[in-house]
């Protein structure tokens, strides 16, 4: 018997086309965005709201990844926005390489927000980068303020956590200083935004964000 | 099951050595994972049993260590194991506290014969 002494990374292989994802996202300019969050937090809420505000100022494309139906992206389109069904057909999560094949026939250079909405999971999407710019967690009054410290993966290399649901407050017994202190335990870096999909509260500072990154990413591009 | 994606490109990382080495068989595989790595050991234990048939490591044991997290009070420096989850620092009280860890996934290391 003998031992044979490694380093590999059992994620190289993601890894390695997330690279060459965001290096083809670099090359046109876009911005891509990776969003997770539990099933139920409002995820595609959210990306029909971004997508209502901002379509007028940014070319949408959104990929959306479920384990089955092509639902959510049938939502997505009846607002005008083109919209990729991908099918996991069991697996939890979306990979780089999903994503590649999803954007195969896609004309990138003509897209300048991509929106990846991720499986509704709170772990397992966390280890896999899809070559996205922003990963953004949504998460909603209707969970438990706890979930941040309870899933501490999904915050710690997020760039932003959405609270959804604010609406809800006064009906349910969520501490959003719990949910956000929580949040920041993991990430100190973390923007927090505390919307409400369904009055529209919050949305606008949100989609602000987003077009400065996008005005940021542009820019460095040139 | 993401755990399941993991053990299947544990075995194709695997067979990419055996290529190189050319050894036999693969006794014991050798994992180091940071806290933070998402990975169930049970899971990841059934879907290696189920990806292992019919491979070099069809006999193989995996051996994983994982690091565990850490709370830090970002006030006084103390620091414990996430295991005793706290919400404030026992030391000082401070609720500035943060939690430490990684999220790697690595093959250190293979038997074989």
């Amino acid at each position: 018997m003998s031992e044979i002494k490694l380093k590999k990374d059992v994620r190289s292989r993601n890894q390695q086309q997330a690279d060459t994802n965001r290096r083809l996202f670099r090359k046109s300019g876009l911005l891509a965005l990776n969003i997770l969050g539990s099933p139920g937090s409002g995820k595609t809420s959210l990306i029909e709201q971004t997508a209502r505000r901002l379509s007028s100022k940014l070319r949408i494309l959104v990929v959306e990844g479920d384990v089955e139906t092509e639902r959510d992206a049938d939502r997505i389109r009846a607002l005008g926005i083109d919209a990729i069904q991908f099918q996991t057909h069991g697996s939890c999560h979306l990979d780089a390489m999903m994503v590649a094949q999803s954007l195969q026939e896609v004309k990138l250079d003509k897209v300048e927000l991509l929106i990846i909405e991720n499986v509704g999971n709170l772990i397992c999407p966390a280890g896999f980068d899809l070559g996205e710019d922003l990963r953004i967690v949504v998460g909603s009054t209707a969970e438990g303020a706890d979930k941040p410290i309870k899933y501490p993966e999904m915050y710690l290399h997020a760039d932003a956590c959405v609270l959804n649901k604010i609406d809800l407050l006064p009906y349910v017994d969520f501490n959003i200083e719990e949910f956000e202190a929580g949040a920041r335990q993991t990430n100190e870096k973390l923007r927090l935004f505390r919307i409400s999909c369904t009055t529209g509260s919050g949305i606008d500072p949100w989609c602000e964000y987003l077009q400065n990154s996008y005005t940021k990413q542009h820019n460095n591009m040139r | 099951m993401h755990e399941l994606t993991m053990a299947q490109e544990l075995i194709r990382i695997v067979e990419d050595e055996q290529l190189r080495h050319g050894f036999e068989k693969v006794e014991v595989v050798k994992i180091k994972a940071g806290g933070f790595s998402g990975i169930d050991r049970h899971a990841l234990d059934f879907a290696f049993q189920v990806v292992r048939e019919g491979t070099c490591a069809a006999q193989a044991r995996l051996e994983l260590n994982i690091e565990p997290v850490k709370i830090v009070c970002r006030s006084c420096g103390f620091s414990m194991s996430a295991r005793d989850a706290a919400s404030s620092c026992p030391l000082c009280k401070s609720l500035d506290i943060a939690l430490e860890g990684d999220s790697s996934f690595e093959i250190v290391a293979l038997e074989v014969d």
